[in-house]
């Protein structure tokens, strides 16, 4: 029986602007079961950061959650107040953030770094609970495959594989139920890229973690996720398993990305980007927001917003009134 | 391995130190024989006759009859025996003597007290300030402090004066009281006296540092705001308190040391334009009588007590930073 960790159901964030109001995140419904991976892929701007910064309630002030509910584990984590909010996170969920190289702070050293989150969320304040949380980053250093001896060293005197792998390690310390992990391999080269997603694979399923992995790099998800969803221009288009959403993607948006990429083992051909730019959030066009880019636009489209359906399997969503039909 | 090269680093720091400190005592005596005239030709011109006495001692002092380079080597020679020489002005007395006497100590506490007082004002509001960036208190908070910046230090001072002293009778109009003086029957009397007469020029000197070093932490502490490691600390769900003084203080303070390090200087050099207004017999007053009677002893030594300080807390201040800062290996 899979049990579901992460239920977001109807999640609209909009960011206030002084004349404006930017729908960055608008009615948003997706799952990750436990132990599993969810890809989120999309263009740049398209809400995938805003969505996780909703999840972690750490959005910047003009940015408000105006509705949807965020059930982690069962508990609706918008209802909690800010105190609770504070205490659940990193013990709860922890997020691994895009800027793997200043994550750290300068003038601390890693180990410190990740000593106090350990001794902030044990409550363990004694000088035994010090020494247990010092033991414990041992540890952690040992299961992201980096030297124990080092934990007394400052950010700058590891590189920038060494520093994700620390990162990773940290947001372990608590042993969290979830982790966001924006973009954590993108400013890493392929191999180094490789083995950071390898140990995440290896941690996922020693520790059962839930995995919601934010990327612009389909071949990443495709190496990595179990479900993938993919979104445009704060909306949720398709959702689904990664090879159902691969080999089957029944919106028009999801198949036009994966063509865009090139493939290294398929056949030698042009890619095929997609015309048009996303669409103005402080102002996105009626009905579908990706008419004006789709070539299988009806009227219908242009009115009416496809609601968000199951489409082959229950478990596999697409909000399209064309879901399916042949791009010509 | 981390700590040879801290060593390797203070030591490198203080031999720079060291070196800069002999330019300095080289520089100060250059300073005074390429300027034009002479020294004795300036004390005999102004009395317009020529003391025999005087001249005696001029020569015994400074060998002026001497060439340059023995001038030089004596200058050392006194130096390092702690001998400044004897100013014009206040002749026969030492100029060590009218330096390092309650003169030092007077300027020592008014600008301590009211450098230490800007500088702890200057963080608090600054931090408050940067963490209600835009808000009212913040823009409330930067136009005062703009205007204090750069309000004239004197007319400040003969403001506090016209006001404290001549319309609410708060405090008194000017003056040092000195311990050797007959009226106070105990040290206390006389310290209560000294903090007294302290109020006016603290509070002048306070009011014109604090605008400059409140700017300058303000925005520090934005910049701080903004970077990735304050996110990721909030993102682990730290205390706001902890985020803010573990995390966000220690960059905050860099800047801040230098800032402090330059003020070192006019710890010692007195603020002559306040010390003036409020006849405080510091080293600012004391350096004022020296430039206007042209009495150069005592401004090489005073002269040579600035340069060394400066030298001195920029290498502490050097220190405090590869403290602060682990980065820092130059």
């Amino acid at each position: 029986m899979i049990m579901v960790l992460l239920e977001v159901k109807n999640l609209s964030t909009h960011f206030f602007l002084k004349e404006s109001r930017v729908r960055a995140v608008d009615d948003v419904c997706f799952t990750i079961d436990q132990g599993k991976t969810l890809g989120v892929a999309g263009e740049s701007g398209c809400g995938k950061t805003t969505t996780a910064l909703s999840i972690m309630r750490m959005l910047p002030p003009a940015g408000k959650i105006v509705n949807g509910e965020i059930f982690l584990d069962g508990v609706d984590l918008l209802k909690k107040s800010k105190e609770e909010m504070r205490k659940a996170k990193w013990k709860e969920l922890s997020y691994v953030f895009q800027y793997a190289m200043n994550a750290f702070n300068p003038v601390m050293t890693v180990g410190e770094q990740i000593a106090e989150v350990i001794i902030e969320k044990e409550n363990s304040k004694s000088k035994s609970g010090k020494k247990e949380a010092w033991k414990k980053v041992k540890e952690s250093f040992e299961i992201v495959g980096l030297d124990p001896d080092r934990i007394k060293n400052y950010p700058h005197e590891f590189s920038g594989g060494m520093k994700q792998r620390a990162i990773i390690a940290m947001a372990m310390a608590c042993d969290p139920k979830l982790l966001i992990a924006d973009e954590p391999v993108t400013a890493l080269d392929v191999i180094v890229e490789k083995k950071i997603l390898k140990l995440l694979n290896e941690i996922q399923s020693n520790y059962n973690l839930g995995i919601m992995f934010i990327t612009h790099d389909l071949s990443v998800i495709a190496e990595s996720c179990d479900d993938v969803a993919i979104m445009y221009a704060g909306k949720m288009v398709e959702v689904g398993d990664a090879s159902t959403v691969f080999h089957k993607g029944a919106h028009p948006y999801t198949r036009m990305l994966i063509r865009s990429f090139p493939s290294i083992l398929g056949e030698c051909k042009r890619i095929e980007p997609i015309s048009g730019i996303p669409p103005d959030l402080a102002n996105p066009p009626p009905g579908c927001r990706f008419h004006p880019r789709c070539p299988l636009a009806t009227k219908e489209c242009r009115k009416d917003i496809p609601p968000f359906e199951p489409f082959s399997t229950s478990r596999h969503h697409v909000a399209c009134f064309h879901a399916g039909e042949t791009i010509l | 391995m981390d700590k040879l090269s801290l060593k390797g680093y203070i030591s490198r720091r203080a031999f720079d130190s060291g070196f800069l400190l002999i330019i300095t005592v080289i520089f100060n005596f250059v300073l005074f024989r390429i300027m034009p005239g002479n020294p004795a030709l300036a004390v005999l011109g102004r009395t317009g006759q020529v003391r025999p006495e005087f001249r005696q001692v001029l020569q015994e002092r400074y060998g002026t009859n001497l060439p340059i380079f023995d001038q030089f080597i004596i200058y050392i020679q006194r130096l390092l025996e702690g001998d400044l020489g004897v100013s014009f002005y206040y002749y026969p007395t030492e100029v060590s003597e009218l330096i390092f006497g309650h003169r030092l100590l007077n300027t020592i506490l008014l600008m301590g007290i009211s450098i230490l007082l800007s500088f702890v004002l200057a963080i608090i509001f600054g931090t408050i300030a940067a963490s209600k960036f835009k808000s009212k208190t913040d823009l409330v908070s930067i136009f005062v402090t703009l205007t204090s910046y750069s309000t004239p230090v004197f007319w400040l001072g003969m403001l506090i004066i016209f006001y404290f002293f001549g319309q609410f009778h708060l405090i008194p109009l000017s003056g040092s009281p000195r311990i050797e003086d007959p009226k106070y029957a105990d040290i206390f009397a006389w310290a209560i006296d000294y903090g007294y007469h302290l109020i006016g020029p603290v509070t002048t000197l306070t009011i014109s540092f604090v605008g400059a070093w409140f700017l300058i932490a303000r925005d520090q502490m934005l910049g701080i705001f903004l970077e990735d490691y304050i996110t990721t600390a909030r993102a682990k769900g730290l205390k706001e308190r902890r985020v803010l003084f573990t995390h966000a203080r220690k960059n905050a303070m860099l800047p801040m040391i230098s800032v402090l390090a330059m003020a070192m200087t006019y710890l010692v050099s007195g603020a002559t334009l306040t010390e003036t207004v409020f006849s405080w017999d510091g080293l600012g007053l004391l350096t004022f009588d020296a430039v206007t009677y042209s009495d150069y002893p005592l401004l090489q030594g005073l002269f040579l007590l600035v340069a060394a300080v400066a030298i001195v807390s920029s290498f502490i201040a050097d220190i405090i930073y590869a403290y602060l800062d682990p980065r820092i290996r130059y």
